[in-house]
C-alpha cells in the first residue's frame, strides 16, 4: 500500500467552493471535444442557412436582406441563444456532452455569453481559431480568450461514472485493521471490478493479500476475497 | 462511525426528495424545504468524503449537490423591461467610468479622420495612398450625379438587401473593433485608425470632386449612431487592452474579468446603435430627393439623442431608485 500522498494528484478539475463550504469539482472539457462541438455547430448553422435560403430565394430582395440578416444572427447569436436556454449548450456542445457555466459553477449569464461569443473574433485569429486553440492548450482549465474575459468555463455535463456497485455476496473482516486510506483504496478497487477482466482483477487484488480476509474457504480467489472485504468495510454483516 | 450502507439507508429518502424537487423545474423547487434539503445534502457530501465512503456514493452526492447549487444560486429571472432600464442607465455610467479609454478611442478615430479629410480635400491624389484607383472610382460612381440611391452602385440590391448587408458588415466591424482590444489594445487601435483614415479620405476626395452634396447627404443621417458606435466599440476594446497591459493591483486574469464586466453594457450599446444605423443607412440615408436641410436637421436630432443618452441626462436627478 502506498502512503497517502502529501501532494494532490495533477488534474484539470476546477474547484469551486459553495457558500455551504463544500467543494464542487467542475470538469473542464479539453480542446478536442470543444473543437468537435464547434465543428458540429458549424455544420448545423450551415444546414439552417441552406434550408432557410431555399425558402427565402422566392422572396426577392426582401429575401436576400433576410438571408444576410440570418447569416449575421447565426454567426453571432446562435451560440448566445442556446447558451442562455436551459441546458446552457449549443446543439453541438449538447451532442458532445458539454455545457457552459460561469467560473463559479453557476449557469452562464446573458452578458457573459454575449462577451465570450463576440470575442470569438479574436480567438479566430489568425485563422481557424488558432489563437483560441493555443490558449486552450496552454491552460489546465482549457479556457479560450473569450472565456477568460467572460469568466466562463466549458465543462462536461456529467462525471464519467466508472464506479459501479459491486455484486452481492458474503462479507468478511480484514486480516488486520486498515487505515482510512487503505480502506478507500480497497473500496475504489472493488467498485471497478466490473470494468476489469476477472484475471486482471484477481491479479490486482493479490497485491493486497496480506490484509484480505482469512475466514473464507481457502480456494476462494483473491478477487472474491477483496469484494467480501469491501462489503464488510461498507457495513455489510453476514449475520444481520 | 456510521457505515456507508447505514448512512445511505438513512439519508437516501432526503436525496430523492431533493432530486424530485429539482426535477420539478424552475418553479416547483423553491422555498425553504428545498434550501434545507440542499444544505443537509451538502453536509452529507462532506461527511461521505471525509469518511472515505465508496466513490459511487460520493459521486452521486457530488452531482446532486452541483445540480442543486446551480438551482439555489441561479441569477434571478430577468424581467425584460427592468433589464432594459438597467442597461439604459449602465451605458452612461460605464462611459463615465471608462472615460480614459473613451477619449483615446475618440482621438484615434477622429484625428486620422480629420487629418485625411483635410489632406484629400486640399490634394485629392492623396486618396490613392489608402485606396486603389478602382476603389476611388467606385466611390465616385456611388455618389455620381445620375445615381438612383445614394451610396450604392447601380447593380446593388434595394433597401432590404442593403439593410441585411449593412447589419452583417457593420456589426462585424464593430465587434472586431472591440475584440481586437484583447491583442494588447493594438487591434482596436488598428481598426479605429484604419476606419478613420478611409472615411476621411473618401469624404475629402468626394467633396473635392464636387460630389459633396450627395456624399454628405448620405452619411449625415446615420452618422450619429454609426460613428458613436465605432468609438464605443474601440473604447471597450481599449479597456480590455488596458487590463492586459496595466492590471494595477489585480492579477491579469482578474483584471480582464473586471474589464469584461465593465464594458458589457457598451457592447450591447454598440450592437443596438449599429442596428439603428443600418436601418437608417438602408431606408433613410439613400433617399435622393430628400432636401439636404431635412437630412441635416434629422442628423442634429440623432446627435442630440445619442449625446443626451451618453451624458446620462436621461435619468440623472429624476429621483429614481438606483
Amino acid at each position: 500500500m502506498h502512503p497517502a500522498s502529501p501532494l494532490p494528484l495533477p488534474d484539470t478539475l476546477h474547484p469551486v467552493e459553495t457558500p455551504e463550504g463544500v467543494m464542487l469539482w467542475l470538469r473542464p472539457a479539453g480542446a478536442v471535444p470543444r473543437l468537435l462541438a464547434g465543428g458540429l455547430d458549424m455544420l448545423f448553422r450551415a444546414l439552417i442557412f441552406i434550408v432557410a435560403s431555399l425558402l427565402l430565394d422566392h422572396w426577392g430582395s426582401l429575401g436576400t436582406g433576410l438571408q444576410l440578416l440570418l447569416f449575421f444572427l447565426l454567426e453571432w447569436f446562435y451560440p448566445v441563444l442556446f447558451e442562455c436556454l436551459p441546458g446552457s449548450a449549443t446543439p453541438g456542445k449538447r451532442f458532445v456532452g458539454l455545457r457552459v457555466v460561469m467560473g463559479s459553477g453557476l449557469p452562464v449569464t446573458l452578458g457573459a455569453s454575449l462577451l465570450r461569443n463576440v470575442l470569438r473574433a479574436v480567438d479566430f485569429l489568425p485563422t481557424a481559431y488558432a489563437l483560441g486553440t493555443l490558449c486552450m492548450l496552454l491552460r489546465p482549465d482549457c479556457r479560450r480568450l473569450g472565456d477568460l474575459v467572460a469568466d466562463t468555463l466549458v465543462v462536461y455535463r456529467s462525471a464519467p461514472g466508472w464506479q459501479r456497485a459491486w455484486p452481492p455476496g458474503p462479507a468478511a473482516a480484514p486480516a488486520r485493521p486498515l487505515s482510512a486510506a487503505q480502506q478507500a483504496a480497497i473500496l475504489g478497487l472493488a467498485e471497478r471490478c466490473e470494468r476489469l477482466s476477472p484475471e486482471r482483477f484477481n491479479e490486482l487484488a493479490q497485491l493486497a493479500h496480506s490484509v484480505l480476509p482469512t475466514e473464507l474457504p481457502p480456494d476462494t480467489p483473491a478477487g472474491e476475497r477483496l469484494l467480501a472485504l469491501a462489503r464488510w468495510l461498507a457495513g455489510q454483516r453476514n449475520d444481520g | 462511525m456510521m457505515s456507508a450502507l447505514a448512512f445511505e439507508a438513512q439519508y437516501r429518502p432526503q436525496w430523492e426528495q431533493l432530486r424530485q424537487a429539482l426535477a420539478g423545474g424552475a418553479n416547483a423547487g423553491t422555498g425553504l424545504t428545498l434550501v434545507q434539503t440542499y444544505r443537509s445534502t451538502c453536509e452529507h457530501l462532506a461527511l461521505a468524503r471525509s469518511r472515505h465512503y465508496p466513490l459511487r456514493l460520493v459521486q452521486e452526492l457530488e452531482q446532486l449537490t452541483a445540480l442543486a447549487h446551480q438551482h439555489v444560486y441561479r441569477p434571478p429571472a430577468m424581467q425584460p423591461l427592468w433589464a432594459l432600464r438597467r442597461w439604459w442607465r449602465a451605458v452612461p455610467e460605464a462611459l463615465r467610468a471608462q472615460r480614459g479609454a473613451l477619449w483615446v478611442s475618440l482621438a484615434s478615430f477622429a484625428l486620422p479622420l480629420l487629418a485625411m479629410l483635410a489632406l484629400t480635400w486640399w490634394e485629392p491624389s492623396w486618396v490613392l495612398s489608402v485606396l486603389s484607383a478602382s476603389q476611388a472610382h467606385m466611390f465616385e460612381q456611388m455618389y455620381g450625379p445620375d445615381v438612383q440611391d445614394f451610396g450604392r452602385l447601380r447593380d446593388a440590391g434595394d433597401d432590404w438587401t442593403m439593410f441585411g448587408y449593412y447589419i452583417l458588415h457593420n456589426i462585424g466591424i464593430g465587434f472586431q473593433c472591440f475584440a481586437g482590444g484583447l491583442l494588447l489594445g493594438l487591434g482596436s487601435l488598428f481598426y479605429l485608425v484604419l476606419n478613420g483614415v478611409i472615411l476621411g479620405a473618401v469624404a475629402g476626395y468626394l467633396t473635392h470632386q464636387g460630389l459633396g452634396q450627395a456624399f454628405w447627404g448620405f452619411v449625415v443621417g446615420h452618422a450619429p449612431f454609426e460613428l458613436s458606435a465605432v468609438v464605443l466599440a474601440g473604447a471597450a476594446g481599449l479597456r480590455l487592452g488596458q487590463a492586459l497591459l496595466m492590471p494595477g493591483r489585480l492579477r491579469r486574469s482578474q483584471a480582464l474579468i473586471e474589464a469584461g464586466h465593465a464594458v458589457t453594457p457598451l457592447v450591447w450599446a454598440v450592437m443596438v446603435l449599429l442596428v439603428g444605423a443600418a436601418w437608417l443607412e438602408a431606408f433613410w440615408s439613400s433617399i435622393v430627393w430628400m432636401p439636404m436641410s431635412i437630412k441635416l436637421s434629422m442628423s442634429a436630432v440623432g446627435w442630440a439623442l445619442v449625446l443626451t443618452w451618453f451624458s446620462g441626462w436621461t435619468w440623472r436627478g429624476a429621483g429614481d431608485d438606483r
